[in-house]
């Protein structure tokens, strides 16, 4: 594995800024084409950049396209704003925003074709230009503007990624509930009731099952209301085994119905199970062509999501998405749906490059079936606008979501959870800028409209508070955040019992402020704590152990206990390798910490304590030789 | 005011005969030549691909009934597609301006095409800036293709700058090669501009073929046509013979489509 940083390896930070600056001195014009998926990355070259071309008397302005723009209009404010360069000498122009540039008026194809056509006339301008373009932008490019692109006296790549913190707010990239606590509640006991009451009437077993007990857990799911949900299904766990017997088609619907309400429960293993049998089940009954096994197909991967086996996810939605772009032709809302989840699936993995096309595909897909008025358009523009942020690509993700929330408030009104979801993701957009003053009035109208919408006691409110908790401690302000972060905490053991994933994410997240303000000793056992639950609830190989097991050695090393953080660095680093990928930012931000741990103990002089682990020893040996 | 509607294309091209015949006349008696027109920049913005195919698919006549000399400049992209043999240019009188090869068809050295790069490349910088055999290496990577030679030459020349080397090694130039690949390798992707799926099964195959020299590709379809669009595919003029470009040779011997000889070269590729 690679120093992220080491040497000059091809695509580095380093060596673009270093490669831009050569070309930048030497020739008086042209363009070059630099590919990025990372803005945090490009804007380190453009700091890079500067620093070296400022010795020269070289400037650089950054110029942004406008947005969604026919393509001649694209062109002729490219040209003016390129002249208006053009006017001070020796100044490099960077040009972004060519993803989001063109009107969907027209194929993207045919807008580069305009691009394409004018070379000339920007190739002619007296100054240098850097061309910044995403990954998916240039799957088109490549064939759409072929003059253009030899025209580049440069072609590079950008592949580093920059390494982001490992805790952060929660965001919701579709939709949160909508349903009030109280009254899922209410419905639910009524059913159970009416259970009663049609069991007493001698009622067939399969009429009960799908009219009342599952209508009655699902009622509870939706609110996240767990720890009912689990004593309700273990109460029914009789009725629930005959369902699980069965092998006829017309119940298969209901043994996936299950499947869901155990995955909601973290019992993946029996949902898993349940899920092959629906999709054998089917298969045999209904032929490996048929609609009903892209579904099934779909819901096995949400399973293998779930349990962080990313790896045998893929197939399975790739799967799905050729049966049913064969059975349903390509611009079908489940093709457009079985889109969104490859690149949900890319998105989590950090193939950001990927994920941008199949997000792009998916909202074409939604437009033309549904229209321009629609909530599924909402979902898909804040879908793209949390890509976007994961991108650093603010500005667009911002005008992104804006667009989401004034369609939805044009649909819904502005008092209705999926605005506040909008809104929450705005704030999240927000902190992550670190424009904590725009962030923290939203976080708080969210909770507000969350608490009278869905009842205090709901999941959605208890994320609120740790999103609010969140932007608390980033200013510094820890005592309001520990208040929220407890309440957060406590509400959630309350909805979904100890021992649930989100009350490890919750315990992890108080550890945290804890270490900010150095009360270590208080940090530990919460952190001890949420490592023992996720490996309960998610399971040993989880890729979510990486970021506890990096989170706890990261305490240790503060606490210059260096031999036990060694092991948990190592830990983590292997199972987000393995699980992730080297070029995930997961495994990059604990690449980077392990990196930033062994330069600490060489300068303490330490490195007896280290054990002869070979990634230790090669890792170590580099380092000093630097 | 006369209205020229497409039901009266005929009177139309008469009257321009007339008009062009009168024009021939005029300037033959001033200083005893003819018209020569040329058109060009058909890919000009706002003009549709479908405008452009309309114009030289269905109107085809015009262009062979016009009374006088024409050099029609053509998208590439419409010469290289399912309506190239609509077109109403006859074979002897279209004309591809190819890269210059740095092949033979039998993949043996084209000395005279990398003579000729070599000559371009002296006209701008001095030879001595490569190590031995590193220009040659860059030249046939570049399949005869200047701009992407240019592009090659200043990204070895900028990795020997970053180590502090006056000349351009082996590994710098391998470091441009590997940058360019990238590029084909997406072009071997689907193109928005193809009709209807190809799979890269399919594209790869046809490579295949071509690459061994399969005379009925000379017969292109719709995989060649993508093919050529992409310039995985080069044409060359002469005997008309087509070639696989060399990074591209390079890709199909690491998907161990093409072999490699025991010192891991694929004939044909880059070297």
């Amino acid at each position: 594995m690679a120093l992220s940083e080491g040497g000059l390896q091809p695509g580095t930070i380093e060596d673009i800024s270093k490669r831009l600056a050569l070309w930048a001195k030497r020739d008086l014009s042209g363009i070059v084409r630099v590919e990025y998926s990372s803005e945090f990355s490009r804007q380190r070259v453009m700091q890079r950049l500067r620093n070296l071309l400022e010795p020269q008397g070289i400037a650089i302005q950054e110029l942004t396209l406008p947005s969604f723009q026919d393509a001649e209009t694209v062109v002729q404010k490219l040209i003016e704003q390129l002249e208006d360069v053009a006017k001070n000498p020796s100044t490099v122009a960077s040009v972004t925003g060519f993803a989001t540039a063109f009107s969907r008026e027209m194929s993207l194809s045919e807008a580069l074709r305009v691009l394409n056509f004018n070379r000339d006339r920007y190739l002619a301008l007296p100054l240098k230009q850097i061309w910044w373009m995403t990954p998916a932008f240039m799957q088109t490019a490549i064939h759409a503007m072929p003059d253009l692109n030899s025209c580049f006296v440069q072609r590079l790549q950008l592949t580093e990624g920059v390494l982001e913190e490992v805790a952060g707010p929660q965001l919701q990239t579709a939709d949160g509930s909508t349903t009030n606590i109280d009254e899922a509640r209410q419905r639910a006991y009524g059913l159970i009731h009416q259970f009663e009451a049609a069991k007493n009437s001698e009622a067939a077993p399969t009429e009960l099952l799908t009219t009342y007990v599952l209508p009655a857990l699902e009622a509870l799911s939706e609110v996240g209301a767990q720890k009912e949900l689990r004593d309700l299904t273990q109460q029914f766990e009789g009725i629930l085994s005959q369902l699980k017997a069965t092998d006829s088609l017309e119940l298969a619907d209901s043994l996936e119905r299950l499947a869901n309400l155990y995955v909601e429960q973290g019992r993946y293993t029996e949902a898993e199970t349940l899920c092959q049998k629906t999709l054998n089940l089917r298969k045999q009954l209904l032929g490996d062509e048929h609609p009903a096994i892209a579904t099934s197909l779909n819901n096995l991967a949400l399973v293998y999501k779930f349990q962080g086996r990313y790896s045998e996810v893929e197939p399975l939605y790739q799967q799905a998405l050729n049966l049913r772009q064969r059975l349903l032709g390509e611009a079908h809302p489940h093709v457009a749906s079985s889109l969104n989840n490859l690149a949900e699936l890319y998105r989590s993995q950090g193939r950001y490059g990927e994920a941008e096309s199949l997000y792009q595909q998916t909202l074409a897909i939604d437009r033309k079936v549904y229209g321009d008025e629609h909530s599924t358009i909402a979902i898909d523009l804040n879908n793209l606008a949390i890509l976007y942020e994961s991108q650093g690509r603010y500005s667009e993700a911002e005008s992104l979501l804006r667009q989401a929330l004034s369609l939805r408030q044009r649909l819904l009104g502005d008092e209705h959870p999926d605005i506040a979801t909008i809104l929450n993701n705005l704030a999240g957009l927000y902190t992550s800028q670190e424009r904590f003053s725009k962030a923290l009035p939203l976080y708080q109208k969210v909770l507000s409209m969350r608490q009278k919408l869905l009842g205090d006691n709901h999941p959605d409110v208890a994320s609120s508070l740790n999103n609010l908790a969140e932007t608390y401690r980033s200013q510094g302000c820890y005592d309001e955040a520990e208040s929220l972060y407890q309440k957060a905490l406590s509400l959630l053991q309350k909805l979904q019992g100890e021992n649930h994933p989100t009350v490890a994410s919750s315990l992890n997240n108080l550890a945290i402020l804890y270490e900010s303000q150095g009360r270590y000793s208080e940090a530990e056992p919460l952190l001890q704590q949420s490592i023992y639950i996720t490996a309960q609830t998610l399971g040993e190989d989880h890729p979510r152990m990486a970021i506890r097991y990096n989170n706890l050695a990261g305490l240790y090393e503060k606490l210059a206990r260096f031999a036990e953080a060694e092991p948990l660095y190592l830990r983590a680093l292997t199972d987000s390798y393995q699980w992730l990928g080297k070029d995930h930012p997961n495994t990059r931000t604990i690449w980077g910490n392990f990196v930033s741990f062994l330069r600490k103990i060489i300068e303490a002089g330490q490195a007896e304590v280290l054990s002869d682990h070979p990634t230790t020893q090669d890792l170590l040996h580099h380092l000093q030789q630097d | 005011m006369v209205e020229y509607r497409l039901t009266r294309l005929t009177s139309l091209i008469d009257l321009a005969n007339k008009l062009l015949d009168e024009c021939n006349g005029l300037l033959k008696a001033v200083c005893q030549c003819q018209w020569l027109f040329v058109g060009e920049d058909f890919d000009k913005a706002g003009i549709t691909t479908d405008r452009i195919e309309e114009l030289f698919i269905t109107y085809a006549n015009i262009f062979q009934e016009l009374r006088t000399h024409l050099i029609i400049n053509l998208p590439i992209g419409l010469y290289y597609s399912d309506k190239a043999p609509r077109l109403p240019f006859a074979g002897d009188c279209s004309f591809v301006i190819p890269d210059t090869p740095v092949y033979h068809q039998d993949h043996s050295a084209n000395e005279t095409g990398r003579n000729a790069l070599t000559k371009v490349l002296e006209a701008r910088m001095s030879l001595d800036l490569f190590e031995p055999d590193q220009m040659v290496r860059l030249i046939v990577a570049s399949g005869g293709n200047l701009r992407d030679l240019f592009a090659l030459v200043n990204y070895a020349a900028d990795t020997a700058l970053l180590r502090d080397a006056n000349q351009i090694n082996a590994e710098d130039a391998s470091a441009a090669i590997f940058n360019l690949r990238s590029d084909y390798e997406r072009r071997l992707g689907q193109s928005p501009f193809d009709l209807a799926e190809i799979t890269y099964d399919n594209k790869a195959k046809r490579l295949v073929e071509v690459y061994n020299g399969a005379t009925e590709v000379k017969i292109p379809d719709r995989i060649m046509y993508a093919l050529l669009n992409a310039r995985a595919i080069q044409e060359f003029n002469g005997k008309r013979w087509f070639g696989v470009h060399p990074l591209v040779v390079d890709i199909l011997a690491d998907q161990e489509r093409l072999p490699r000889n025991p010192t891991g070269e694929v004939i044909g590729g880059t070297i």
